[in-house]
This record gives structure tokens, sequence and C-alpha cells, in this order.
């Protein structure tokens, strides 16, 4: 008697629930909003940002390097359209690279610190640029 | 006092019952007294002892000269301090240089004593030494005075062909002005060509150049253009802005 007590009271209440969930759904459809209530959200998608054209990537020589030989190899790769600028103190040289990018080519340097900037141009203008500081020394220490 | 738990008790006595290996009693004149002929002479184990540290030597210094190695930075000086030289590196990064006696300095423009006393802040200086990996500082070997040249990338902005002054716009959306003197070589850069010789007349408006300049010894406003590489076939850098 007591089981059947509580299986009916059950029973009512869900009967109930679904009611007042059926008379809350209608009440809500039939709601008129105005339109300045209703807040728009658009999702703005970040810009991306521009890739370069251009790369330079230097494989010799490693920076702050100090040489006991006046010739050192600067070599590296970047786009193969592009011009390559090496500018030291006392040594100028504009190349181009292989099909493939790579570039290679020779310098003098200066006794002492020498400062070389290589610059990568891109055809449409754009440069990439790596510095390097290449000591020359034969003393002991 | 000394006391015994019965646990203790129990393994005692039975350690002393199973343990007990009487010697037996060495003769006088007994034959393992005397050296074998295999044991090593003391002379060997000094020299074993001789080796060892040598070996210890060597790994120490090639553990040193991992750790340590030659280099040789450029740097603007931001602090002097007893033996501590504080420089900015050409990539903005802080370097510690210390020095010692053993430590040479050297400026172009001073013939006579030259120490780390007339290092001054702003001044721009060369490093060699040895640099510890560990500690990220450099033992100084030798400190010179840099005066190194100005590398300008950019377009001609104006030409002056009477006072023979060109203004560069660069990449970092500044104007320079330089002087082109008759010391001054001006080259050209083409693809099929490479670089040719050319002159002041051939520089134009809105061309692309790479200048090397040097600052005025007199008038340290004044910069004189060394070397013009134009390059004609090279369209303007996107990114330079006109100031």
């Amino acid at each position: 008697m007591k089981k059947e007590k509580v299986i009916l009271s059950f029973i009512a209440t869900l009967i109930g629930l679904m009611f007042a969930g059926v008379a809350f759904y209608f009440y809500e459809s039939s709601k008129d909003l105005p339109p300045s209530t209703i807040k728009k959200i658009s999702i703005v998608q970040p810009t991306p940002t521009p890739k370069p054209s251009i790369f330079l990537s230097l494989d010799r020589p490693k920076d702050e390097e100090v040489v006991s030989k006046k010739v050192i190899t600067i070599s590296g790769k970047t786009i193969p359209e592009a011009i390559v600028s090496i500018i030291a103190q006392n040594s100028q040289d504009i190349i181009t690279p292989a099909l493939n990018g790579d570039f290679s080519t020779t310098i003098n340097v200066e006794d002492g610190q020498n400062l070389i900037e290589i610059t990568a141009i891109a055809p449409n203008g754009e440069s990439a640029k790596a510095l390097r500081t290449v000591t020359f020394s034969t003393e002991e220490f | 006092m000394f006391t015994l738990s019965p646990v203790e008790g129990l393994f005692t006595m039975r350690s002393q019952a199973v343990s007990p290996n009487p010697k037996t009693p060495t003769p006088a004149n007994s034959e393992s007294n005397k050296p074998k002929p295999t044991d090593t002479p003391p002379t060997t184990d000094a020299l074993n002892q001789q080796i060892n540290s040598l070996k210890n030597r060597i790994a120490s210094r090639v553990a040193q000269l991992k750790l340590v190695e030659k280099r040789g930075i450029i740097g603007q000086v931001t602090d002097v301090s007893g033996t501590q030289i504080t420089v900015s590196d050409l990539k903005d990064y802080k370097r510690f240089i210390d020095v010692d006696e053993l430590t040479r300095f050297s400026s172009p423009g001073v013939k006579g004593a030259f120490g780390i006393s007339d290092v001054t802040q702003g001044t721009k200086i060369g490093v060699l030494g040895l640099y510890n990996k560990e500690s990220r500082r450099i033992l100084a070997r030798f400190v010179n005075v840099l005066d190194l040249p100005k590398i300008i990338h950019g377009e001609v902005s104006l030409v002056d062909r009477q006072n023979y002054t060109i203004k560069v716009s660069t990449e970092d959306n500044k104007e320079v002005t330089l002087d082109v003197e008759t010391t001054t070589k001006t080259l050209s850069y083409s693809k099929d060509g490479g670089l040719a010789r050319s002159g002041f007349s051939k520089i134009k408006e809105d061309q692309r150049v790479i200048v090397i300049a040097e600052t005025d010894s007199i008038n340290k406003d004044r910069i004189v253009a060394s070397k013009v590489i134009l390059l004609p076939d090279i369209p303007k850098n996107p990114k330079t802005v006109p100031p």
C-alpha cells in the first residue's frame, strides 16, 4: 500500500513537470522580443599576418667566430629569385643563388672584428637581413 | 650499560654457534708470507697513480676546452665598473666582459697608453677573448675601440646635384642625408652584368641603393658615403614608408 503511494506520487510529479515544461515552451515561443534586445554575436576571424616573400638562413660563418684565415666562406639559403648582397668593412659582393636557393661565396676579412651584413632581396623589393661578427686573429691564448 | 633483548640474544647465540672458525696456526717459515712473483712492485703502483692523475688532468682539460671557446664580439659600452665592461651587442643583448692584467686595450685614435679607464659609455668596442658557456661571460684578451662603417639600405628620395648630396629613405622609415665625394665609389648592379662602375650622374630618385658610409671625423653630423651600390632593377621595399 505504502509502495503504491510512493510510485503514484512519483508518476504524478513527473506528469506535472512535463505539463509545466510544455506550458513554459509555448509561453517562451509566443513571446515577441524587440530587435534592440537581441544581441548579435559575430565571430571575427583573426587576420593572418602576411607571410614574407623572402627568407634567409645562413650556414656559415658562425656568429662571433674567430678565424685564422683571411678568406672566409659565406653560405646559406634563400629564395632562388633573390639577390644576395654581402657587405663587409672593405669588401662588397652581390650574388645570385642557385636554382635551389643555395648560395656560397668567399670574402676577405680584415684584422680584428669584421661586421658582415648579408641581405637577401626578393624581386618584389622585400628583404631579409642577417649580421655576423667574424674576428680574424692568429693570437694564441 | 649493555643490555640484550631476548631476540638479539638468540641471534648472538646462534651466530656464535655457527661462526666459530678456528684459524689454523700458520707455520713461522710459511711460503705465503713471501711476496709472490705476480704481485705488483711498488714502482708500478706509482706509475699507475701517475697515469690516473694524468688521465684526470686530461679529462678536466677537455671539459674546460669544451666549456670555454674563443669568441669575438662587437658591442656598445653601457657600463664600466672595476674589471667588468657591460656592452649591448648587435642583437641588443647585454654581454658581460671581464678584464684582467692580460687584457690589452687599443684605440685607433690613441697612440699612447689606453686602458679600461679610457673606455667610456657609448663607445663601440670589439672584444676578443674566452667565452665561458656556463657563465656566459667573456674573459677579454683584446679590447679595441671600433669605428665601423654604416650600411644603409633604402631608396633615394632626393638627389642634390649642386651640393653632391643624396637623401636616402631607409627601411626603418628614416631619412639620411649623405655626402657624395670624389672618393666615393659608385657601382651599379644588374643580374646580367653583375657589379659595374657607375657615377653620381646615374643616381636617380626612387632608386634602390645600398650605401656604405662613415661619419665625418671633423663634423660628426655629416655622413660621407664611401660606396654607393645602385640596384636599378630592384623595386622599392614595400615596407618602406617615406618619412
